[in-house]
């Protein structure tokens, strides 16, 4: 695994979460974050929490990408924000894609679930055009490190 | 006499030369002690049984006697937890589907060493009268069973089985009458396993190739089917012939000499009757020539298309029958069948048989036509893909010095040998592809991928020409219905 964060618009640990082998979601993802600029450290399937944790780390990378579509992330995901910020990367950003339940209820509710309970930044369905969360991911990254030179410069 | 302990195969350097009789024996002698059946390989009695059955019995034979007499090969897929339901299902697709090779697919748990956890499913498959496992678990039933097994049916018995660990399964399908197994080191290494690592799995395929060799000195030809690489995605047949080429020199190094390479349907006629005599082309040159195995015999299967099927059966008759007729075109030696409810889950004996007679029905019709379908575009597209697999082998040759087993570790380590949509953490998947406007599989980026620039430059036009014609650009929905497209009813979705 390496990086180079200084020449690339960021880092970015990617990998399908738990039990789950479906990988063609997040190659799709990968190839998009490389096309715009960014350093992938890929995971590939059956990633576990602290695989995602010590990629993070060791590549000081600004976000990971979570992928799933076996419907287990529901059962992988739970403290993993908790972890992050024992491991000292508690502000990294968190993103994740796919079929996150095994039952389907409205998007609305899988939103709450994971971003409003379980602290993750943002979440997609399935049939995401990988674009979206690129152009988010990118004002995202913007905004931290802004408030960061910010709180810098105080 | 020393007492130190025989390191394991992986902790030595890698390397293609052959095993040494001191290395292989150690290596043996701890292989057959991991599993009690172990204790019943002899490999003298094994080679005495082999010997007293049929020439054609054989799978390494029946291969070259198609090839010299220009019959085209049948074989299924298939494998069942207790010995009467495979015994059942291979004489069923053998007598009533006219199989010329029948397989025996492996479980999933013997693949990954859970031989306990294989035993105890076959006592409960006997027990219940049901088939629990995803295969035959032959390390389980051992080689008394297996030979059981393989004097079932007069056509050869070829072992198929996806793994990193294949030693012991191998040696007691081998000792119980098998003459061939599917292959190898690079296949398994992408897509059966997501962190073993070339330096593991190249001597445990070794390890099999050199048994291979053993057998040979006492007369008795063992063959591989050499799978090369491959997704259930669209992806160059190209990358498949260059893993196919450094399998087999792997492979014949430690004395392999039958070797039958897939081909894939990837559903462009021109393509897939290019891909099979490129393949054949490129890697008769390199085994044969350039690396000078002269007595190797190389013949190519074509395999059906490997991603998603239409769970209509009478649709998926669609997709045999081209596969049929694409690969007759082609000149190929063999069809390794997908039956026509692969889009529904594992197949019923009887979809196999009635499969396997609606290709025998296309051989039948094809046989002996040479027909010159469109001769240029395929000779142009033959060049472009030899060009290709020839600039790929000798980066990766000059790489690992001249040797195809530390080619094919950095080959892959430094993203020169690529697949797009690999579970490997082997594989680098930078390389992305699309297809053109008629369904062919094109370059959308090569990744690290030595692709000439030439082809590079076609497949780009191609591509180019695709957009064009539909006046919008390949994007990441189009990757993702050119992934699904065949299932859906067309190869192009526009």
């Amino acid at each position: 695994m390496s990086s180079d964060q200084e020449s690339t618009k960021g880092t970015i640990v990617t990998g399908v979460i738990g039990d789950d082998v479906h990988v063609i979601g997040i190659r799709l993802m990968e190839y998009a974050l490389r096309q715009n600029g960014f350093t992938v450290v890929s995971l590939g399937p059956l990633a576990q929490k602290k695989e995602f944790i010590d990629a993070a780390i060791e590549s000081a990378a600004d976000a990971l990408f979570i992928s799933s579509l076996n419907g287990h992330a529901e059962l992988h995901i739970p403290g993993l924000r908790d972890t992050c910020i024992e491991a000292g990367i508690g502000d990294i950003l968190i993103y994740a894609g796919g079929q996150l339940t095994i039952r389907r209820p409205d998007w609305e509710q899988v939103r709450k679930r994971f971003v409003e309970e379980l602290k993750l930044d943002r979440v997609y369905p399935p049939d995401v055009n990988p674009d979206t969360p690129i152009r988010e991911l990118e004002a995202d990254i913007h905004a931290r490190r802004a408030a960061k030179s910010l709180k810098g410069t105080a | 006499m020393n007492t130190i302990i025989q390191p394991r195969a992986a902790t030595l350097a890698l390397s293609t030369e052959r095993w040494d009789d001191a290395r292989f024996d150690a290596e043996r002698a701890r292989i057959l002690a991991t599993w009690k059946t172990g204790a019943d390989v002899d490999l003298n009695d094994a080679a005495a049984f082999h010997r007293s059955r049929a020439a054609l019995t054989n799978v390494s034979r029946k291969r070259a006697w198609a090839k010299e007499t220009g019959n085209v090969l049948l074989q299924p897929y298939g494998g069942v937890t207790t010995l009467a339901g495979q015994t059942e299902l291979i004489r069923h697709v053998a007598t009533e589907g006219g199989a010329d090779i029948v397989p025996t697919t492996i479980d999933s748990q013997t693949r990954n060493l859970k031989y306990a956890a294989a035993g105890e499913a076959l006592k409960e498959s006997e027990r219940q009268g049901v088939e629990l496992l995803n295969g035959f678990p032959i390390v389980n039933h051992g080689v008394a069973n297996t030979r059981q097994l393989v004097q079932a049916v007069d056509v050869p018995v070829e072992m198929r089985i996806g793994t990193v660990f294949p030693q012991l399964a191998v040696e007691i399908g081998f000792a119980g009458g098998m003459s061939s197994v599917t292959a190898g080191p690079i296949y398994y290494t992408a897509h059966y396993s997501r962190d073993t690592s070339f330096a593991e799995t190249i001597p445990n395929w070794q390890y099999v190739f050199r048994l291979i060799g053993r057998y040979a000195e006492l007369g008795v030809p063992i063959g591989l089917q050499i799978h090369g690489i491959g997704t259930s995605t669209p992806f160059p047949n190209t990358l498949l012939g260059v893993c196919c080429v450094l399998e087999t020199l792997i492979a014949a190094a430690q004395g392999a000499r039958s070797f039958s390479l897939d081909a894939r349907l990837m559903g462009n006629m021109v393509q897939d009757v290019a891909g099979v005599r490129a393949i054949r082309e490129v890697a008769e040159d390199y085994v044969c020539g350039r690396f000078g195995y002269r007595d190797a015999v190389i013949t190519i299967d074509r395999k059906s298309w490997s991603g998603r099927y239409p769970e209509d059966m009478a649709r998926a008759y669609g997709i045999v029958c081209y596969n049929a007729m694409s690969g007759m075109l082609a000149g190929a030696n063999e069809f390794i069948a997908n039956s026509v409810q692969e889009g529904v889950g594992i197949p019923a004996k009887e979809s196999n048989a009635d499969t396997l007679k609606a290709i025998r029905q296309v051989i039948g019709m094809m046989k002996g036509q040479h027909a010159a379908l469109q001769a240029e575009p395929v000779e142009n597209e033959i060049r472009l893909m030899k060009l290709e697999m020839n600039a790929i082998l000798d980066a990766v040759l000059e790489m690992g010095e001249g040797d195809p087993a530390r080619a094919t570790e950095l080959g892959f380590r430094y993203g020169l040998i690529d697949i797009p949509f690999a579970a490997s953490r082997q594989c680098k998947n930078e390389v992305m592809v699309a297809r053109d406007a008629e369904g062919a599989v094109r370059y959308l980026d090569p990744g690290k991928i030595p692709v000439p620039p030439e082809v590079l430059k076609y497949h780009r036009a191609c591509l180019e020409k695709r957009e064009t014609g539909r006046k919008r650009k390949i994007d990441y929905q189009t990757i993702v219905d050119d992934i699904f497209s065949i299932s859906r009813g067309s190869l192009v979705i526009d």
